[in-house]
């Protein structure tokens, strides 16, 4: 699904040149799970960044499908973000004025279905995060929990090939962990899915079937290079 | 209706209604604007017709023409600086109102700078969140052009209603005269001599369709850079900056 050759992001901050990335080679297999760990600032999110076309190599390429990110114009990157990405974040991202249902649609706006097709997708999403009943309900009448079910919901409601989830439990309690990490797991076996997760949790990141450490911005998988 | 569209309009209304106060300001800002262009231009448009009343009464009341002619520049320099300064107000108010614009756009646009990464992270274009700024931004400008026309009209009847009733004298002794006598060799009574000569004025400010209509073009026009403003901010948004940045 991915792979990753010689691949460098650095940033300018100030008069300095930040590296966040310093060559990382990988291979991610197609429906594979690769739990992401290390310290704050060693290039965790860059790389998910990367993965999901949010921003590009300063050198080295990043193959998605045998497509290189790297030189793909904004409009075709965003296309294969609309058709092939999901994306699960820390903070859940909902928009906070639009209730879940419409929440999830959004995610379903850049693809040409017709109006009763993103109904049914919709409510097919809600339903298998366990939020049918609450389609209606804006973010801030949702708990913690939910809130990242309906951000699960809207990162697969166009059944994505690859889901890339930045510390989905990282802002909940740990019994609504335990219930969002089965739910990943059961949606990822279920349905195929390639999903990179970045994690600070250990207990989260050993569900995973390989476990990949950023340090220094280079990346070690299940502990080689 | 497309799916694309309902769930467009959907977005519109819900952050309309969210961030109601903020369009409430916007609207109420180019509402002022419009509104004063509307008055302004009628009161001068007012003020011109009064100067003709003054010139065609003092003709009628056989006022030599020289006489009539300095009363008559006297009135359109009075007329004309009013117009002026009417203009300058009008557009100084119009530039705020446009400003103040701009300025909420940009400040909710900033506000919302992890919204639109978000929305760049599930695949939209840069080109459908402009669209989706510049509906916001149009839909509220639209409502105050709309409220300053109406409170354009209801200025302008105020104006025409507490209008004074003007009477122009005019009282002059010869010696201060300009030279008398009609060029054009007329029989016309030289100024001062049967007394003063009250001319009655009324004064009222008049709309025309076309001060209207470019008070609608110039409110919708600033709604419009107003969006485009903003929205060429967030399309220029890269989004892993985006969804790092803080609320």
């Amino acid at each position: 699904m991915y792979t990753l050759t010689g691949v460098t992001r650095t940033y300018r901050k100030g008069s300095q040149t930040v590296t966040a990335l310093a060559g990382v080679d990988a291979v991610i297999a197609g429906g594979e799970w690769l739990a992401i760990q290390g310290p704050t600032g060693h290039g965790k999110t860059t790389l998910l960044q990367l993965l999901g076309g949010l921003d590009r190599p300063t050198s080295g390429t990043v193959l998605f499908g045998g497509q290189d990110l790297g030189v793909m114009t904004e409009p075709e990157i965003a296309r294969v973000r609309a058709t092939s990405i999901g994306f699960v974040f820390q903070t859940f991202n909902l928009i906070p004025t639009l209730p879940a249902a419409e929440n999830v649609e959004l995610a379903l706006a850049p693809l040409q279905f017709g109006a009763a097709e993103r109904r049914t997708r919709v409510a097919r999403a809600l339903d298998a995060v366990g939020l049918c009943d609450r389609a209606g309900h804006l973010p801030a009448e949702l708990s913690g929990g939910q809130q990242q079910r309906v951000g699960i919901a809207r990162a697969l409601v166009k059944d994505p090939a690859v889901l890339l989830a930045d510390e989905p439990t990282g802002n909940l309690d740990e019994s609504t962990r335990d219930e969002i990490i089965a739910l990943l797991e059961e949606l990822w076996s279920d349905r195929g899915l390639t999903l990179v997760m970045v994690t600070h949790d250990s207990t989260v990141a050993a569900r995973a079937q390989h476990i990949g450490q950023m340090r220094d911005g280079r990346l070690t998988v299940d502990g080689r290079a | 209706m497309t799916g694309d569209r309902a769930l467009g309009l959907t977005y519109l209304r819900c952050e309309l209604r969210h961030r109601s106060g903020q369009a409430l300001c916007t609207a109420a800002g180019l509402a002022v604007g419009v509104g004063l262009v509307i008055v302004v231009s009628a009161a001068s448009a007012g003020a011109r017709n009064a100067q003709a009343g003054v010139l065609s009464g003092l003709e009628h009341q056989a006022t030599s023409s020289a006489a009539a002619s300095v009363i008559g520049g006297a009135v359109a320099t009075a007329s004309g600086l009013a117009a002026r300064l009417g203009t300058w107000v009008a557009a100084a108010a119009l530039a705020a109102s446009f400003a103040l614009a701009a300025l909420l756009t940009l400040a909710s646009v900033a506000r919302r700078v992890r919204e639109f990464g978000t929305l760049k992270a599930l695949g939209w274009q840069a080109r459908r969140i402009t669209a989706q700024i510049l509906a916001e931004t149009v839909t509220v400008g639209i409502a105050g052009t709309l409220a300053g026309v109406v409170l354009g009209c209801a200025g302008t009847a105020l104006v025409s209603a507490l209008g004074p009733a003007l009477t122009v004298s005019v009282t002059a002794p010869p010696a201060s005269l300009p030279p008398q006598g009609d060029p054009a060799g007329g029989s016309r009574a030289p100024l001062g001599n049967d007394g003063p000569v009250a001319v009655p004025v009324h004064f009222s400010a008049p709309i025309s369709p076309g001060i209207v209509a470019l008070a609608v073009a110039l409110g919708i026009l600033g709604a419009l850079l107003a969006g485009a403003l903003g929205a060429w901010r967030a399309a220029r948004l890269s989004p892993a900056t985006a969804l790092t940045r803080t609320a």
